[in-house]
């Protein structure tokens, strides 16, 4: 068995102010075997749905396929080589709170591509929406680094208080 | 605690203390592929196993299946909700098969790695048939499948051995099982 702590948190993030577009999290330690990044998001500043990079690469380099339910119809979509990937297809609104755990597997190997796997949902009386997606990251290289936003260079904002927990993952 | 097959690589660490969530053991597939990956002599300290995986096969595409404590009986069933990109559907094995079908998903068979997290309650409980549940996705940029699944093994013996293997052809090398415990209070 893996000595020591299995399952860690490596960094933390609240947002704060008003004008905050992207979270990264930098100097990912190479020691673990898989990440989870666990998010709890207050309402955004509009519809949209949360997108990731890695490494800063901002390529045509991340597909994704996601499944979706609203309360009255499941829906399935997907879409190849963009610029980010896809963290949550249940789209984030101004009203509502949101939140989504991404596992990252095999992330500091360099000899498979990287898959995301990832859930998502938005707590609302009405319009409540649940999401799961896949989306890989076409590269060889290690992740280092991991950047989630609304929408890239959009300008859509994160709320104050929004809370970015990485943890990693050990296997024996 | 043994894993079959020789050319599987496993690493053993010390054991760890205290942890609510700890490694078990892990198997990655080695150069030639295996037809099979298996932990055995699981431990009964823990309430919950999961298991986190990524798996290409030879095959490419196809659904990877498993089965407990050797078990080959018509003893197994399942659920699945599944979208396409295009469409969801939903699918469903109701009795009487000698395998639990939608453990994960291969890949491609060139180098795409579907993914799956596992989680297998109440594995060591002698008064229940075991209930498990995998989140599988696999994308090829153009082609792929994310699902979620419910099994169920009708048996009431405790969980030792896990068997893991695609309904066809080898897993490829790279492909990699990591088991872990979960302890209640």
């Amino acid at each position: 068995m893996a000595a020591g702590s299995t399952y860690t948190p490596i960094q933390t993030y609240t947002a704060t102010g008003s004008t905050t577009e992207v979270i990264t999290f930098s100097s990912i330690p190479s020691t673990y075997t898989d990440l989870m990044l666990i998010a709890n998001l207050g309402p955004m500043s509009e519809i949209t749905a949360f997108r990731f990079r890695f490494n800063s690469d901002s390529g045509s380099n991340y597909s994704y396929r996601q499944m979706s339910g609203n309360g009255s119809a499941a829906a399935s979509t997907a879409d190849t080589n963009q610029a980010s990937g896809l963290v949550s297809g249940s789209l984030m609104n101004t009203t509502d709170r949101s939140m989504f755990i991404m596992n990252i597997f095999n992330y500091a190997n360099t000899t498979t591509y990287k898959t995301t796997v990832n859930r998502g949902s938005r707590a609302a009386d009405t319009l409540a929406a649940v999401s799961a997606c896949v989306s890989p990251w076409r590269s060889t290289s290690a992740i280092t680094t991991i950047a989630v936003s609304g929408n890239f260079g959009g300008g859509v904002y994160i709320p104050a208080g929004s809370t970015f927990t990485l943890y990693g993952i050990t296997a024996a | 605690m043994s894993l079959i097959l020789g050319i599987l690589a496993q690493s053993a660490g010390a054991a760890g203390g205290g942890n609510s969530y700890e490694s078990i053991e892990t198997a990655t597939v080695g150069s030639g592929g295996t037809s099979y990956v298996e932990f055995t002599s699981i431990p009964s300290t823990f309430t919950h196993l999961q298991i986190r995986l990524i798996n290409d096969t030879s095959a490419g595409d196809i659904n990877i299946r498993a089965q407990f404590n050797g078990d080959t009986g018509s003893n197994y069933s399942w659920h699945t909700m599944y979208g396409t990109g295009g469409a969801v559907y939903s699918d469903f094995n109701g009795v009487s098969s000698t395998y639990y079908g939608s453990f994960s998903r291969g890949g491609n068979g060139s180098g795409v790695f579907g993914a799956s997290v596992v989680d297998i309650l109440d594995y060591k409980n002698t008064n229940k048939y075991k209930t498990v549940r995998s989140l599988t996705g696999k994308d090829t940029n153009g082609s792929g499948i994310l699902w979620f699944s419910s099994g169920l093994w009708q048996s009431t013996n405790a969980i030792s051995s896990i068997k893991i293997f695609p309904e066809s052809g080898n897993l490829n090398q790279y492909s990699s099982f990591a088991l872990y415990g979960i302890k209640g209070v």
